[in-house]
């Protein structure tokens, strides 16, 4: 009895551990979450789903985030990326598809936004086999908005999605591949307002461009940018895809510069740059005079050495 | 009808209380109110008491309206007060530090749309179903306050029942004018169509309610209302005071949509037009005369189509004071050159400015080696979130 004792005091000072730690531990811990959503738990195999990735920034002004979404590319295909009216207003690393299994985001809220459910984009999938399917978020950040990039306690929240058998064919006609189509949008982009700057930074004092549009309904898609020679119809330089910042060919800045701004609905806006030194019309009077002036005297030249019909 | 329990509320006095005379920063003393019954502090009748600590005791006061909400106002600290009767009765008022010199009793009454009306018409040509709000606020020597020294943000909630028959976005504020005994529209104010609240500043209080115009007729008026936004035309007008003089620029999604000179006054307004319906991030900030600008000041709005959003009461914070150099010997004040000014944090092709151009700088950086170390913002070696969290919160547009 009496060597219990001390096995009892022990027993109970573990249970009292115990249940301190659980009390500290069941204290709510204010962490931001990003996690990833559906509308749905389940799919057929073959139709298709959207997931949201959205940050709850628990009373935090956050000012950006990144990480990559993770999903197992043998059962689910992305399809499309939305992320207009995302909480994110300029990305470094845009989400798009192409790495096999994982989309990489990175983006800025100048200012900061709180919310407890800021959208940052989203993502139409098809399930391709059946199965359970976890779309989760790795190396996830959320910074604060406090002049020090200091970092958000943050957890995440992955998401899975059971991905039932295609019904047997023989009970029920094969459902037709379900459309991916755009959201309905026939507003173009937002009107913007491209800069040229010159800058050591990020090409050695050379003129480049920065610009970047809006687009609440479908998403910027992409931009392009033409540069025209002054006093040559823009028609004759070709569109050229761009990212901003883009390093301008004309580095006299005598072309007019345009950028086209194309949501994923394929509307457009088309925004231009106001040249720095264009080239003076009677310039240009007096080149094409020359022209035509060496035209003429080649075109004369050429006629005179003709042979002349004989009468 | 509605009694009310009392309120006793532990206040340093000056005076004695408990002798029977009432005096300065007592509202009573004992069977002393100085004339004042129930009606005198906002209720309909009733018997007003005294309270041991010579504050009123309204448990016996009355009032017509149905339902009353109080609480105190500590001028020190200020506090957000929010009263819920029923879920379609709700009003919150946020009273700033300082926006009285003392304490205050603050009381809420409530009362249905038939019944107000009945007393004071509405304008016409405006419709309205939402509960009538009376603020009414006491000071120490139980005199009412109509007027603040500092103004107070007020929220009135409705529900969709209210509004009934209305365009949702023309609603507005109105108070009742007791001098022109006609309803007032209050100016900037914003209406949250989410969730079904309306936000205005004030500093002067009487019965407020919510009232707007049936569908057509707010096209009409802002058709061809002066200043209106074209009611097909989505569009948000920010209002508010700024150092007079300076240049208050307006961002969207952080990119410059507008800028204006505050008036003399320091008064401005300004906004943008043309917007697609959605969420956006918009941002007020001020220049002063040497150039500084102070801090951003957001504005998240969700614009649904057509929308026509005011938000008004703004008060942008001043750039933060500058070090000047001391006083220099006329002789030599012509020979030193002018102090430079510090650098801008995040500005990284100085222009003194960070705005899209530094953010592209830095994005291009982004994950990149051997990055240069102005554009290394935290000195760690590389552009990372860390370096454009640094950069967009020290944002100019």
């Amino acid at each position: 009895m009496d060597i219990n004792v001390p096995h009892r005091r022990t027993a109970h000072a573990a249970v009292i551990g115990l249940l301190v730690l659980c009390s500290f531990s069941a204290l709510p811990v204010l962490a931001a979450e990003m996690s990833v959503g559906a509308s749905v738990g389940a799919v057929a195999s073959g139709e298709t789903f959207e997931a949201v990735v959205s940050l709850d920034t628990q009373g935090e002004t956050v000012n950006a985030a990144e990480g990559t979404l993770t999903y197992p590319q043998d059962m689910l295909e992305p399809l499309a990326i939305r992320d207009a009216d995302a909480s994110i207003d300029f990305w470094a690393v845009r989400p798009k598809i192409g790495v096999p299994g994982a989309i990489a985001f990175s983006g800025v809220a100048p200012g900061g936004f709180k919310s407890d459910e800021a959208r940052l984009f989203e993502v139409t999938f098809r399930a391709k086999q059946d199965g359970r399917a976890a779309i989760g978020l790795t190396g996830a950040e959320a910074l604060l908005n406090d002049g020090q990039g200091t970092a958000a306690a943050l957890s995440t929240r992955a998401f899975t999605i059971t991905v039932l058998p295609e019904p047997p064919q023989a009970l029920t006609p094969a459902p037709a591949p379900t459309p991916v189509t755009a959201p309905q949008d026939m507003t173009p982009p937002e009107a913007f307002m491209p800069t040229v700057v010159k800058n050591e930074q990020p090409y050695g004092n050379r003129w480049f461009l920065v610009f970047a549009a809006q687009d609440k309904q479908s998403g910027i898609d992409r931009y392009e940018v033409r540069e025209a020679p002054s006093g040559m119809p823009a028609a004759l330089s070709p569109w050229v895809a761009a990212e901003s910042p883009y390093l301008l060919r004309d580095q006299t800045r005598k072309s007019r510069v345009e950028v086209k701004a194309i949501d994923r609905s394929g509307n457009v806006r088309v925004a231009s740059v106001t040249t720095a030194a264009p080239e003076a019309w009677y310039v240009w009077l007096l080149i094409w005079l020359m022209a035509v002036t060496v035209f003429a005297v080649v075109d004369r030249r050429f006629l005179t050495r003709l042979p002349r019909k004989r009468r | 009808m509605a009694a009310q329990n009392a309120t006793v509320n532990a206040t340093a006095k000056s005076a004695v209380c408990g002798n029977g005379s009432k005096e300065g920063g007592e509202q009573c003393d004992m069977a002393d109110f100085d004339g004042v019954g129930c009606p005198g502090i906002g209720f309909d009748g009733g018997s007003l008491g005294c309270a041991p600590s010579c504050e009123y005791d309204v448990s016996a006061c009355v009032s017509d309206a149905g339902s009353v909400g109080q609480d105190v106002f500590q001028a020190g600290i200020g506090g957000a007060y929010t009263f819920t009767e029923t879920d379609d009765e709700r009003a919150s008022i946020t009273l700033p530090a300082n926006a009285f010199f003392q304490d205050l009793h603050l009381y809420l009454f409530s009362q249905s749309a038939a019944d107000t009306l009945l007393a004071k018409p509405a304008p016409s040509g405006l419709l309205t179903d939402a509960h009538a709000y009376d603020f009414s606020f006491v000071d120490q020597d139980g005199d009412r306050v109509d007027t603040l020294q500092r103004q107070a943000t007020l929220t009135l909630h409705y529900t969709d029942a209210e509004i009934q028959g209305i365009d949702e976005t023309s609603l507005r504020p109105y108070h009742w004018s007791a001098g022109l005994n006609a309803w007032q529209a209050v100016s900037g104010s914003v209406v949250d169509t989410a969730n079904n609240d309306v936000d205005f500043g004030a500093d002067t209080f009487s019965v407020y309610m919510l009232m707007g115009a049936p569908p057509a007729a707010a096209s009409s008026a802002a058709t061809h209302g002066g200043g209106a936004l074209p009611v097909s035309e989505a569009g948000v007008t920010f209002a508010g005071l700024a150092s007079p003089g300076s240049r208050v620029t307006l961002l969207k999604d952080g990119q410059v949509a507008a800028y204006i000179s505050a008036g003399p006054d320091g008064v401005f307004l300004l906004g943008v037009t043309g917007l697609s319906p959605g969420s956006y991030h918009f941002g007020l900030e001020m220049t002063d005369a040497g150039g500084f600008t102070g801090p951003l000041t957001m504005f998240p709005l969700t614009v649904a189509p057509g929308a026509r959003l005011r938000v008004g009461d703004i008060v942008l914070s001043a750039p933060p004071k500058q070090e000047t150099p001391p006083p220099m010997p006329p002789a030599a004040s012509k020979e030193r050159p002018s102090a430079p000014k510090p650098p801008v944090r995040g500005d990284l092709n100085g222009d003194r400015r960070v705005n899209l151009v530094d953010f592209s700088i830095a994005a291009y950086w982004h994950g990149r080696p051997a990055c240069p170390a102005a554009v290394d913002l935290n000195g760690d070696g590389k552009v990372t979130l860390t370096d454009l969290s640094i950069l967009a919160a020290h944002w100019t547009g």
